[in-house]
């Protein structure tokens, strides 16, 4: 074994790592950042103009209400969320061991199915033939059924059921993490029930919330399936629109600005909310 | 360590088989792109005495119209290809569709005129369809007599039509013209004030024949303006709905089948069109598929009749598609639906 | 009634299908610091969640300065409780905690920030007043408990095993601060623990708890050296308890024949006729080890083990396994035959129980 040989070992060992890492680097790279640059790249490349794409989108009267509408239907998702994931999940952590563990499979397992057929499962719920308009039937709450699809609240039904889980989930994590005793010094102190939830309860559940309100509000966003089954061309969304423009009318330019448009929008959303967790964070921690 | 023989013996094989994939490959190839949607039927009966006649492989491609004109127009590798009328206009003003030579097409005397040259020289029609409107006459009181009769207040929520995107989305806009006595291509505004009026009666709007034979089997609706070749699934399900004869009559549509530019198999691509063309195929297609025929030399009895578009009669009574004015204010007129279905 | 500050009455309390507490009565004089003291399942953090409100009783009373208030949930009875954990509000600062029971009693600004800081300045935390709990050491929070407890000026201070998360040392001096703090405001108080020497030394009067009842509600030294029954007994230390029957009487001497035949001679006025069945409890400081005799226990020495100043000797007799301890100057060999004495005054008397 010459000198040579022993730095020629050296500079192998020193590659090692980067060598092992290189098959994922480069998946992940092939597979994953050069599709969406070149989608990104694609939209700022109109030879009218770089920005050119997402002028003629905005100037659509019909454009910038799809995107009000996206924002407003993942914003009422989460609050819808927060507000029923709150409840279920204060249930939840204070129940006994066994309960509990019953009730967060209860609530996990929507999230077994695919998204496609938890969203096809409300057509068949809220359609004129449905369960719901035959039971309302059979109670003689009223006559002739309802048409209960195609409109923005069955598509706020279903989004709200396809994200409640992760609500809850998240609400359940930071609501274990308070220690009971909290309840009862409140109380002993004075503190009338709601008292409690509004002094102790609520402010160290923040954290879980805005955790929970971020993977909610970004997922909704992005949400297809849904709006798709549940609001037709009425509820039209980023999303849906997106596939319209893709799919159906061979529009790529208008796809490739809208897809744009939406990691855009999305990363600001993140962005927005982490800003504000930050804001709401209790600064101590027993 | 395998031996030096094994080695070469192995080899050899591999040889042998690679040579015969090639030589598979010279066999005779045709590629065709249609809608996948009868391929149970047209296999067997269309594509195979085909194949067996000339020798030749047939590769078909499916999916609907957008993917597979724009994969024939990019991609290529495409020699024939079924569209409606308007993508195949669509094709013809891309320049992706070669000339046809009628004159080698034995059977161009029989066809019924609409369907000789429909669109220039270009691929002629196949197929007669219709667009039209179908109901649940169970659910329905007074009978449909008129396109007109789709904006009666009792019908509210109970209608599903095509979406602006699709084939036959844009006529209900000439209807619709028609109502309040305009030219839609004239006085759009006029055409869509009408549109706007019929909203109120529209559940959905759909974009595949799936989708609305799903909102008839659930109840969701019960008015449906549809082409003739989603008629059968939903008469199956549900055997109360049949077609309004309606005084305007319905609208002709055309299945056109066209051979790529960039073909390279332009006579045995001749041969194909002159085979669906024949008798034979046509009065299968008619039978077993319901669509209807465009040789006026097929025969069908009364009840094969009565499911198609069949006869001099008929063919000439139907509306024909504007497509090409269609076209032309296609970006305007997506901006009017929008506002009036995006809401 | 007089108004007692905490008078509980018959209590009973169930949790689930089983009973915790079985009749408790107990009443705490104004001022009085009460020890409520047992092993873990005796009931003392039963009874206390009782008192602040947390459970109710299935049957039975509690009344707080002669009120009723068994049907009050916890937040109408004022109570000041510290907690095992002190449970301090991690969002908020030393100074919020201290103040949280007055924001709840609507107590406005200047005077709320007045009070609370002249409360952190007694239990000397005044530069910590905007610290957040997680800063602080236990002993730290442990004062900042008990202040935001004191500063409502509670008719009852309630303490759950609040040392026993601080070191040995720190344990000591905490508890006589509590115990300060307690006598300077006269504060009626009530302290929960598993430790004797805790529960003795700070106490006016300790009740020793065992499977839902009270045993003994005495003051520590009368609990020391007369206990009621066994159980007592064996937990303020007394090791030795030998069955007897009284065989002979003679003026004070009276001669007791315990199991195995043995017979011995005590001094003691205390016990009955002949015939007189009692039991005898000493500790091992309590036994008097030296020849054998007729008035004494047989006995042979068994294990030894060192004490520090003493020995302690576990001795086989007849009358069943006895520990006593013997001088560190004079060590006695294992199997040397000895003769156990009690040593009268520091003996109790304790009935015969059927167990």
């Amino acid at each position: 074994m010459g000198a040579d040989t022993i730095t020629r070992t050296n500079r192998v060992t020193a590659l090692a790592p980067w060598l092992l890492v290189l098959p994922a680097t480069m998946a992940v790279f092939a597979l994953l950042a050069v599709p969406v640059g070149s989608t990104l790249a694609e939209s700022f490349s109109n030879p009218l103009g770089v920005f050119e794409n997402y002028r003629r989108f905005f100037a659509s009267d019909y454009n910038r209400m799809v995107v009000l509408r996206s924002f407003w239907i993942a914003f009422a998702t989460t609050a819808i969320a927060l507000a029923a994931g709150f409840f279920a999940a204060y249930l939840i952590a204070g129940s006994g061991p066994r309960t509990k563990r019953i009730l967060i499979l209860l609530s996990v397992f929507p999230l077994l199915t695919g998204v496609v057929v938890r969203s096809f499962g409300w057509m068949v719920i809220l359609g004129r033939n449905g369960i719901l308009n035959n039971a309302l039937i059979e109670l003689g709450l009223i006559n002739a059924p309802l048409s209960l699809l195609f409109n923005q609240g069955a598509v706020l039904v279903g989004m709200v059921y396809l994200f409640l889980p992760l609500m809850i989930l998240s609400l359940v994590g930071v609501l274990e993490t308070i220690d009971q005793d909290l309840y009862s010094a409140a109380e002993s102190l004075g503190s009338s029930p709601f008292g409690v939830f509004r002094q102790v309860t609520f402010p160290l559940a923040l954290p879980g919330m805005v955790v929970g309100s971020i993977l909610v509000f970004t997922g909704s966003l992005a949400t297809f399936v849904t709006p798709r089954l549940l609001g037709g061309e009425r509820q039209m969304t980023l999303a849906t629109l997106l596939h319209e423009k893709a799919i159906i009318s061979f529009d790529w330019e208008a796809a490739n600005t809208i897809a744009t448009i939406m990691i855009v929008l999305t990363a600001l959303s993140l962005v927005a909310l982490g800003m504000l967790a930050k804001r709401l964070s209790p600064k101590g921690r027993a | 360590m395998p031996s030096a023989a094994f080695l070469t013996r192995i080899a050899a094989l591999a040889l042998l088989s690679a040579t015969a994939f090639t030589a598979h490959a010279q066999d005779r190839q045709l590629v065709i792109s249609d809608w996948g949607y009868s391929n149970e039927f047209l296999i067997p009966n269309l594509f195979e005495p085909f194949e067996q006649e000339h020798d030749v492989k047939i590769v078909l491609e499916t999916g609907n119209a957008p993917d597979r004109l724009n994969r024939l127009r990019i991609r290529g590798g495409v020699d024939l290809i079924y569209l409606t009328d308007v993508f195949s206009q669509q094709g013809i003003d891309s320049e992706s569709f070669a000339p046809i030579d009628p004159a080698l097409l034995s059977n161009f005397d029989d066809l019924y005129e609409p369907a000789k040259n429909p669109q220039g020289d270009y691929g002629p029609a196949v197929t007669f369809g219709q667009y039209g409107i179908i109901y649940d006459t169970a659910k329905v009181d007074e009978t449909i007599t008129s396109w007109e009769d789709l904006w009666r207040p009792e019908f509210s929520r109970a209608i599903a039509m095509p979406g602006f995107n699709t084939t036959s989305g844009p006529l209900t806009v000439l209807m619709a013209a028609k109502r309040v006595g305009v030219d839609a291509f004239q006085d759009p505004d006029a055409a869509f004030a009408s549109m706007a009026e019929l909203e109120p009666n529209i559940l959905k709007t759909y974009n595949s024949g799936s989708e609305l034979t799903n909102l008839f089997t659930t109840g969701e609706v019960y008015i449906g303006l549809v082409q003739d070749f989603a008629f059968p699934a939903i008469k199956a399900a549900i055997p109360t709905v049949e077609w309004a004869e309606v005084s305007e009559g319905n609208f002709r549509m055309m299945n056109t089948l066209n051979i790529a530019a960039r073909s390279e198999n332009v006579e045995l691509a001749h041969a194909f069109i002159d085979w669906q063309l024949s008798q034979k195929a046509q009065k299968d297609g008619a039978v077993a598929l319901r669509t209807g025929p465009v040789n006026k030399a097929v025969e069908l009895s009364d009840e094969e009749a009565a499911q198609v578009i069949y006869g001099e009669e008929q063919v000439m009574g139907l509306q024909s598609s504007p497509y090409r004015d269609l076209l032309d204010n296609r970006a305007d007129w997506e901006t009017r639906w929008n506002a009036i279905f995006g809401q | 009634m007089q108004s007692n500050a905490v008078s509980l009455n018959d209590i009973v309390a169930h949790y689930g299908n089983s009973q915790v507490l079985h009749g408790l009565n107990m009443s705490v004089a104004d001022g009085e610091l009460v020890s409520l003291l047992g092993s873990s399942g005796c009931g003392k953090t039963t009874t206390l969640r009782l008192l602040a409100g947390f459970i109710r009783p299935s049957s039975g009373s509690i009344a707080l300065s002669g009120r009723d208030v068994t049907g009050l949930p916890p937040y109408r009875r004022g109570i000041g409780i510290v907690f095992q954990n002190y449970a301090l509000f991690p969002h908020l600062t030393v100074a919020q905690n201290v103040g949280f029971g007055l924001k709840q009693r609507q107590v406005a600004e200047p005077e709320r920030g007045k009070r609370v800081a002249a409360m952190l300045e007694r239990v000397g935390l005044s530069s910590f007043a905007d610290r957040y709990p997680s800063a602080l050491s236990g002993g730290q929070r442990q004062r900042v408990a008990l202040a935001r407890a004191l500063v409502i000026d509670p008719p009852l201070l309630m303490l759950d095993e609040p040392l026993s998360n601080l070191d040995a040392k720190l344990r000591v001096d905490m508890r006589s601060e509590i115990r300060e703090l307690q006598r300077a405001n006269k504060r009626t108080a009530i302290y929960v623990t598993h430790d004797q020497e805790e529960a003795f030394s700070i106490s006016d009067r300790v009740a020793i708890m065992d499977a839902g009842r009270i045993v003994q509600l005495d003051a520590p030294e009368t609990l020391f050296t007369r206990p009621v029954n066994a159980f007592v007994a064996r937990f303020v230390g007394f090791e030795n308890l030998v069955p007897m029957i009284v065989v002979e009487r003679d003026g004070d001497r009276v001669i007791c024949e315990a199991a195995g035949g043995v017979r011995t001679t005590l001094s003691l006025a205390a016990t009955g006729p002949v015939g007189d069945r009692f039991v005898i409890g000493a500790r091992p400081e309590g036994l008097a080890i030296g020849a054998p005799s007729n008035s004494t226990i047989p006995g042979t020495i068994g294990v030894r083990t060192y004490l520090g100043r003493t020995y302690q000797y576990r001795i086989d007799t007849p009358a069943g396994p006895l520990v006593a301890n013997g001088p560190f100057s004079q060590p006695l060999q294992q199997g040397e035959a000895v003769g156990i004495g009690f040593l009268a005054d520091q003996c109790c008397i304790l009935p015969m129980e059927n167990n």
